[in-house]
């Protein structure tokens, strides 16, 4: 038997076996690597989607993947619903809202807990500027503090005030970056020719005629004629505020 | 030398790939691993019983022209409603379809001078779901159709038979000009409801009976789901729910997304998911699929229940709340105000299913008591509804069970005449006569007797559901049609008004109804 022939044959086949297997390997690392800077950028598909859908993203998607669990709160004056606009005595300068130690300064002895609350400029309008109580260093979408203004003078404050109990038993759970969960979201819900002005992480839950209240991590994304969306920041389920789903229709 | 080097390379490589086998194999798993799919219910122990979108599609009533203004309504579950539709419309095929503007013919004409049969469907049914209870064929047109009546009927002067599809818009109407019905077919259907109680037509097309009808109370006992049987059936962690209690005292089940609301003392539930609203169509048929899946998953159907179409907006593209009725004993248990009974409905979504409100009661077999009661017929019932606050709104006046609550675990379903409104909602027009009452006989009633319906009702709630076994000997008996079916039955309908012993007023005229009563008797 020629045994250098042989070995001819078998080095010529492990070669080509290892060819694929090398083609194969690498195919995969590449999809990882492009998955890996996927944090920062969507995926083809949901690009060529877009394009499709004339869907425009305006907003930078973030790049954070904390790990969260949901949060449980009281309402300590009441639901949002039972809130009134409380007048202020003396009108103060608008322009205090984009410093928060003057804020502090000039309304913290009026407003409780105003230190807890943080501006969110993408959901203000030009009479209310819209605050989001703040857990963990992320806003409570359901805690709002508006200030109501007009020429220039912030004239009267409306706010939800609650007690933070503190995360659940749950474990904690990486959540979903924001260009995954945002993907199919472009792909099933947005409606052509929509306009992503912001995407944020925060809290947001069903809220129920209750005392106590569950939320949920969610990535809100807010969009250029004012609908918001919800993405649980863990499911990757879409949910939408009742009140708009009404407008929408 | 070459052979060594050669010898060093093939080990090498035979190495290099079982290396590479490792990685592909182990150490590098593909991206979709890592993403946490979107994980379903599991669902642990099934509730109740299932249903299929043929059982909760029927119209919600048959309508017998016999010609000269004489009418009579016939209500689901009853034997001749049951023999007209399962066995003599069913079964046939529907094609050819025409369109034509409404104003083809006169309807008030047809219907004062023509003998036919009109089948109701409220607010209509997308064709989509009729083609589960009939087999119509159509063009494309013709399928995105939502019907709201169809008409069978026979001309006066010549001996057509002609069919007509109204869509629920009230705009147009599609001929069959190839459906494969014979003139006796239609004649049967009238020959049917000729010893059923007549009715008479308001100016704005509500059916009012002459007479009074008889129905009966029941008291049936019923088991209850646990709220956290339910609990564990719709949240697919259990360990991420926590209970909250509201202000008005009901329990409340939450993770943060989904909720679940249970009220009335842990007999009825409000469950939300909330899902924003998707770029596709939100198609009803589509929904209507879905609904059935989600109950047939999540709590079942106790018993029979109609698909009833609440969608107030009249294209159906939009159509996102679907609603079942409860049929108890042939009858609709229609809602009180202080005890939520009778229906389940639903929000969707393209399909999702974001609230979802029912009870979880489930009713025995068998009713504890049961007793005949009238309902008022003829001028008594008209004047209720000339008096009725919302006349204006009512678009149909129907017997119905009112469902009360009773102490240990029982409910007590009270007769009373309902009444449909524009929107959808049913409310009680009329309540029955006392109970013992029984309304004086004329000479005209003992040759016809109230309803085919409170003869059935002597069954039971066993006897709704043996109908349907029942069809077999039915279809023997329905192939003598007409006269000689009547006199063949007439001792088996003796016998089983003896062994019912249902309350006087049913007499020799029963004979049909008791065909189907018999069938479904001895057991």
């Amino acid at each position: 038997m020629d045994w250098g022939r042989a070995k001819s044959v078998l080095i010529i086949s492990f070669l080509l076996l290892n060819i694929l297997l090398g083609y194969q390997l690498w195919g995969d690392i590449r999809e990882q690597l492009n998955a890996n800077k996927n944090t920062a950028e969507l995926p083809q598909e949901t690009v060529a989607i877009m394009k499709q859908k004339r869907i425009e993203l305006d907003a930078t998607l973030p790049l954070e993947t904390p790990k969260l669990r949901d949060l449980t709160y009281s309402l300590t004056n009441g639901g949002p619903e039972a809130q009134k606009e409380v007048k202020l005595a003396q009108p103060v300068d608008s322009k205090i809202i984009f410093s928060p130690s003057e804020l502090q300064k000039t309304l913290g002895h009026i407003i409780p807990d105003l230190d807890q609350y943080r501006f969110d400029i993408t959901m203000s309008t030009d009479k209310v500027w819209m605050l989001y109580r703040v857990a963990d260093n992320r806003p409570m979408f359901d805690v709002k503090l508006e200030l109501f203004y007009s020429n220039q003078k912030i004239t009267s404050y409306k706010q939800v005030r609650v007690d933070v109990l503190g995360p659940g038993e749950t474990k904690e759970q990486t959540v979903l970056p924001a260009s995954k969960a945002v993907a199919p979201f472009i792909e099933r819900n947005l409606p052509d020719g929509s306009i992503i002005r912001d995407i944020q992480l925060g809290y947001h839950g069903q809220t129920f005629d209750t005392e106590t209240q569950v939320s949920a991590p969610y990535w809100r994304v807010l969009m250029d004629d004012g609908i918001v969306y919800y993405i649980h920041a863990i499911s990757g389920e879409v949910a939408q505020d009742k009140e708009q789903q009404q407008l929408d229709k | 030398m070459i052979e060594r080097a050669k010898t060093t390379l093939l080990v090498l490589l035979v190495g290099l790939s079982l290396l590479q086998s490792y990685l592909l194999a182990y150490s590098m798993p593909g991206l979709g691993a890592t993403v946490k799919t979107e994980q379903d219910y599991i669902n642990a122990e099934p509730l109740g019983e299932e249903a299929s979108v043929e059982d909760v599609v029927f119209p919600e009533e048959l309508v017998i022209h016999f010609g000269g203004d004489k009418h009579t309504v016939l209500y689901p579950g009853s034997t001749f409603y049951d023999m007209i539709l399962k066995e003599r419309i069913q079964g046939r095929e529907f094609k050819g379809f025409q369109r034509n503007p409404v104003n083809v013919l006169n309807w008030d004409e047809v219907r004062r001078n023509d003998i036919g049969v009109e089948l109701r469907f409220h607010n209509g049914i997308p064709v989509d779901l009729l083609k589960k209870l009939l087999k119509v064929q159509g063009d494309l047109l013709f399928l995105n159709e939502t019907i709201d009546r169809i008409w069978i009927f026979k001309t006066k002067d010549t001996e057509d038979v002609r069919t007509f599809f109204f869509t629920a818009d009230g705009e147009k109407v599609y001929e069959s000009a190839q459906a494969d019905l014979t003139v006796r077919d239609v004649q049967d259907y009238v020959g049917f409801g000729e010893y059923q109680t007549k009715y008479t037509v308001t100016a704005d097309g509500i059916y009012l009976p002459d007479k009074p009808m008889q129905s009966v109370e029941m008291v049936f006992p019923y088991e209850v789901y646990s709220p956290d049987l339910m609990q564990r059936n719709l949240f697919f962690d259990p360990g991420t729910t926590k209970a909250l209690e509201d202000r008005n005292g009901s329990q409340i089940f939450t993770d943060g997304k989904r909720g679940l609301q249970v009220e009335q003392n842990g007999k009825w539930i409000t469950y939300t998911n909330p899902a924003a609203s998707q770029s596709k169509d939100n198609l009803l048929g589509d929904n209507v699929y879905a609904s059935v899946e989600f109950i047939n998953e999540h709590g079942g159907w106790d018993g029979v229940h109609r698909f009833v179409n609440a969608s107030p907006d009249k294209d159906g593209k939009a159509a996102k709340t679907i609603m079942f009725q409860q049929y108890l004993n042939n009858y609709p248990v229609i809602e009180t105000r202080n005890f939520q009974y009778g229906t389940i409905r639903l929000t969707l979504q393209q399909g999702t299913v974001t609230d979802y409100t029912r009870s979880l009661i489930t009713l025995a077999d068998k009713a504890k008591s049961r007793q005949a009661r009238w309902l008022p017929g003829g001028d008594d019932l008209l004047k209720a509804l000339e008096k009725y606050e919302r006349r204006s709104e009512a678009v149909r006046v129907f017997p119905a069970l009112q469902a009360q609550p009773m102490e240990d675990n029982e409910l007590r379903f009270v007769p009373v005449w309902g009444v449909l409104l524009k929107d959808g909602t049913n409310d009680v027009l009329l309540q029955a006569y006392p109970a013992g009452y029984t309304p004086p006989k004329t000479e005209d009633e003992t040759m016809a007797p109230p309803d085919g319906k409170a003869a059935d009702s002597a069954g039971g709630k066993e006897s709704a559901d043996a109908s349907v076994d029942a069809g077999a000997n039915e279809n023997a008996v329905s192939g003598k049609s007409g006269g000689s079916g009547k006199t063949a039955s007439t001792d088996g309908g003796g016998s089983a008004l003896n062994k019912t012993g249902t309350a006087a007023g049913l007499n020799a005229g029963t004979m049909k109804i008791k065909l189907g009563g018999n069938a479904a008797l001895p057991r």
